[in-house]
């Protein structure tokens, strides 16, 4: 079902498959690692501060085919092997080019032979895309792909000398294999032997071979030489669509700065700086603010300014709404919300009246008549619908990073079309729900906004005002999670949920310390929780699962991770929370 | 109402502790529990000190709650700890219809009037049984509400419809199993249900230890057993990410059985691992890499 939600263009499915397939054969042991598609018109592979790049295709193994998606999955084996194995970056000091070829052609050869130790598989996958033979040109491009199969493939045979001195070499027992010196040293004795041949070799046109293969700039301390006319401009000139943890580049951050975007500086870069709005403020609140340095709470330190919800800026009627969320998942809330009112159907026991026999009461009634006792005569049994009992606040994050284009949307378009869609699920199953959402932009406004109330009917205005939602300012969740909690502190019912929806940590300008506003969050949930609510996160994209693990916990959080599939999937998580 | 205090005989004689095989009153046609004892030896290999904790807590007496993801043994842990301890075992998968009926037992009618039928608890605590609830969250926390004269200091069940106050069997044990990573608002353990156990955390063992388990379960080789868990391994990573749970070693162990009857590893863990993990394509995709990756 989750698949079908949104048709996958141009093979990027394959890519967030890609990206599940590293963080699976890392197993964390690198921490995070995004990965990501590069531009068309690159055609290998590269590491680099911001994760690891595949290509879009591989159209010397064809277009589309089965093996040009497996040539995928060996690329990111490969990459991942470099990353899992790769121990320190070399230098290339005096090296020559040809020596830099080879040095690299042997620590592709030993992290493959480290990884393939562990999976044996991945040299199955990887040596599939070796085609290489001995009766090939006798140039030096040819040689290194010949060179490069017999260092994985022991069953290749090739009796060129370089070769089998190479195999003897890399086999040998006591060849060290945990660090990239021993490749450097190989690499560089055998640059030797093979410049004394005199082979044709022009350093600016070479492409490894084969195409599953990286380039190498993460293995040297500055990028070979060649490197820079292939991937370089491209890399700049186009923004990169990103599956791994982080679903898009926000633009300028791209390209190889040599810095990790660091934390996206969040606050910093307000999309829309905020109209006066003060007009609209029908109130304010005040709350503390939890601050893990002093560990101390900070009485009436946030401001809370509640904000009548936004006009909707057009008009437009339910036929809208259908085509803004799509027909395939309306229709999919529709079944989902029938499915959850079956579930609510319960059995009343010893009823008055009721169209079965409760046998346990009826026995029980025989069993008082016997004793000469008067019998009860609720001996029924009957069908009715549960009432859920439950109040339902949908907070979500409007924070500028939801500006963040995911494929041709922002995220908090995504959101908004996950919110009407919850909405129409709440109001099939008959919930009492509220959907509010909120920014920041210091501690002294810190705004509200109400979509819907508690009491309001789920009427178009208000689906309309869901669909026109602006990406404003930061993220001070603690306050807008205590103000949340005090909207359902008058509420009776069995079940109070605050399900919050964000694409992050909080952050905010005048909170310097990224770590601070996270603890004041974990704060505001816990007395939330002590209160009797529920708290549940779901983390848009992967980037944000280790940051709603610390602040809600592993139990009362989860990620979708591709987010181009949460319309369809925030409903169901609701579904999975409430069944 | 007299309560009719119904003491069991109390055969404390010495076995309390670790009784290393079976024992109690296994064969007696009249044993009342004679369906719910062990016959042999139900294969586990510990990964901790989970067995010597259990021992244990069942010498003092003290309710367990068995904590874990699925398929990670903790079922088997009990049985094969029940064996151990020559207890016999009564196991209840709850569920949101339980009554608290279902549990203590209801008048059944019969030729001459009514006959009292008691319930798995009752069976359990009268005659000297280890009672396992299985998903106890499962079950609505007011029927859960039940258990709790029988894991106090007072070891007791009323059974109020027959007027009897059931004082539990020296040997009896109540011990429920419960998963922490379902999600849920509905369904929780309520406090004063959750403080009553002791609790003892399974995780999936370590690699080394899983395959062992993947090997003999199945009856494969080392080799293959040790690739089964290296894809089990690598898929509780994707945890979070595509997957709501990583294949457990139930699962790994159904590909080992498929294996072991002849169809090819890849088949065999392509039908007891991908396929039930996952719907989504993109992610079928990255698991049937992973898959030829480790295989």
């Amino acid at each position: 079902m989750e698949g079908a939600a949104v048709p996958a263009r141009g093979g990027d499915g394959g890519g967030r498959a890609a990206a599940l397939f590293v963080r699976a054969l890392l197993d964390g042991a690198r921490g995070e690692v995004p990965v990501l598609i590069a531009p068309a018109g690159v055609t290998r592979s590269y590491g680099d501060v911001l994760g690891l790049h595949l290509p879009a295709s591989f159209p010397m193994h064809g277009q589309g085919s089965a093996l040009a998606r497996r040539a995928r999955f060996a690329a990111a084996a490969h990459l991942a092997a470099h990353v899992r194995f790769g121990d320190q970056r070399l230098a290339r000091g005096a090296l020559r080019p040809i020596q830099i070829v080879l040095v690299s052609l042997f620590e592709d050869a030993r992290v493959e032979r480290l990884a393939a130790r562990e999976l044996p598989g991945l040299a199955r996958l990887w040596a599939e895309l070796h085609t290489a033979q001995p009766t090939d040109l006798a140039t030096f491009p040819a040689l290194c792909a010949r060179l490069s199969r017999a260092l994985l493939v022991p069953s290749y045979e090739d009796p060129h000398p370089i070769i089998r001195k190479a195999r003897t070499l890399f086999f040998h027992p006591h060849h060290p294999l945990g660090s990239a010196q021993g490749s450097r040293r190989l690499g560089s004795l055998l640059g030797n032997d093979v410049g004394q041949m005199r082979l044709a070799f022009n350093a600016k046109d070479y492409v490894v071979e084969p195409a599953y293969r990286d380039d190498h700039r993460l293995l040297w301390q500055e990028p070979p030489p060649k490197a820079d006319d292939e991937a370089a401009p491209l890399e700049q000139a186009d923004v990169e669509e990103r599956v791994g943890p982080r679903e898009t580049l926000a633009p300028g951050t791209t390209g190889a700065t040599g810095e990790r975007p660091a934390g996206r500086a969040r606050a910093a870069t307000p999309i829309s700086t905020a109209p006066d709005e003060t007009a609209r403020a029908r109130g304010s609140a005040t709350y503390p603010e939890w601050d893990y340095s002093i560990g101390v709470s900070r009485p009436h330190w946030c401001t809370v300014r509640d904000l009548a919800a936004d006009a909707p800026a057009a008009p437009g009627d339910d036929a809208d709404i259908a085509t803004f969320v799509g027909r395939g998942p309306l229709a999919r809330v529709t079944n989902l919300a029938r499915q959850l009112r079956a579930y609510d159907l319960v059995k009343h026991r010893r009823a008055r009246e009721g169209d079965v026999v409760d046998l346990d009461a009826a026995v029980g009634a025989l069993v008082d008549r016997r004793a000469g006792v008067a019998p009860d005569t609720r001996v029924y049994q009957r069908t009715a619908r549960r009432r859920r009992d439950l109040a339902v606040l949908l907070l979500l994050d409007l924070s500028a990073s939801t500006a963040d284009p995911v494929r041709e949307q922002r995220v908090i378009d995504l959101e908004s079309r996950a919110a009407v869609l919850l909405g129409e699920l709440l109001a099939g199953t008959g919930e009492l729900f509220a959907v509010h959402g909120f920014s920041s932009n210091g501690r002294h406004q810190v705004d509200y906004q109400r979509f819907k109330e508690l009491d309001a009917p789920w009427e178009t205005t208000t689906r309309r005002r869901l669909r026109d939602l602006s990406p404003r300012l930061s993220t001070r969740m603690g306050a807008a999670i205590r103000h949340a909690g005090r909207c359902l502190a008058g509420v009776h019912r069995r079940g109070r949920l605050i399900l919050l929806l964000t694409d992050g940590e909080p952050s905010d300008v005048d909170a310097p310390d990224p770590s601070y506003l996270p603890h004041d969050a974990r704060h505001a949930v816990a007395e939330q929780r002590r209160r009797g609510l529920h708290v549940f996160a779901v983390g848009l994209g992967s980037a944000a699962a280790a940051g709603v693990r610390r602040i809600f916990g592993e139990s009362s959080s989860c990620v979708v991770d591709r987010l181009s599939a949460l319309p369809d999937a925030l409903p169901r998580i609701y579904a999975r929370l409430v069944r | 109402l007299t309560p009719v205090v119904v003491a069991a005989p109390a055969s404390l004689a010495g076995d309390d502790g670790d009784g290393g095989g079976r024992s109690g009153g296994g064969t007696d046609a009249s044993d009342p529990l004679r369906p719910f004892r062990i016959g042999d030896e139900p294969y586990y290999r510990a990964a901790g000190d989970e067995v010597t904790l259990f021992a244990t807590a069942y010498a003092a007496r003290v309710p367990i709650m068995l904590k874990g993801p699925t398929g990670c043994g903790k079922t088997r842990l009990l049985e094969h700890m029940a064996w151990r301890l020559g207890r016999a075992l009564v196991t209840l998968a709850c569920h949101e219809d339980l009554t608290a009926s279902d549990l203590v037992g209801r008048y059944l009618l019969d030729a001459d009037g009514t006959r009292w039928q008691d319930g798995p608890l009752t069976l359990a605590a009268r005659h000297g049984a280890i009672c396992y609830l299985d998903e106890v969250v499962e079950a609505r926390q007011d029927t859960s509400v039940v258990i709790h004269p029988l894991t106090d200091a007072r070891r007791m069940l009323p059974l109020e419809k027959k007027g009897e106050l059931l004082t539990a069997h020296a040997d009896f044990l109540l011990v429920v199993s419960y998963n922490p990573g379902y999600q849920n608002v509905m369904k929780d353990l309520k406090p004063s249900t959750r403080q009553r156990f002791g609790a003892l955390e399974l995780g999936y063992p370590p690699a080394d230890v899983e395959a062992e388990i993947v090997a003999h379960e199945a009856a494969i080789d080392a080799a293959l057993a040790a690739r089964l868990v290296a894809l089990g391994v690598r898929t509780r990573a994707m945890k979070g990410h595509g997957l709501d749970e990583g294949a457990s070693t139930r699962m790994l162990i159904h590909a080992g059985r498929l294996a072991a009857r002849g169809i090819d590893r890849f088949t065999a863990a392509r039908v007891a691992v991908v396929s039930p993990l996952t719907d989504d394509p993109d992610v079928g995709e990255a698991l049937a890499a992973l898959l030829d990756a480790c295989l």
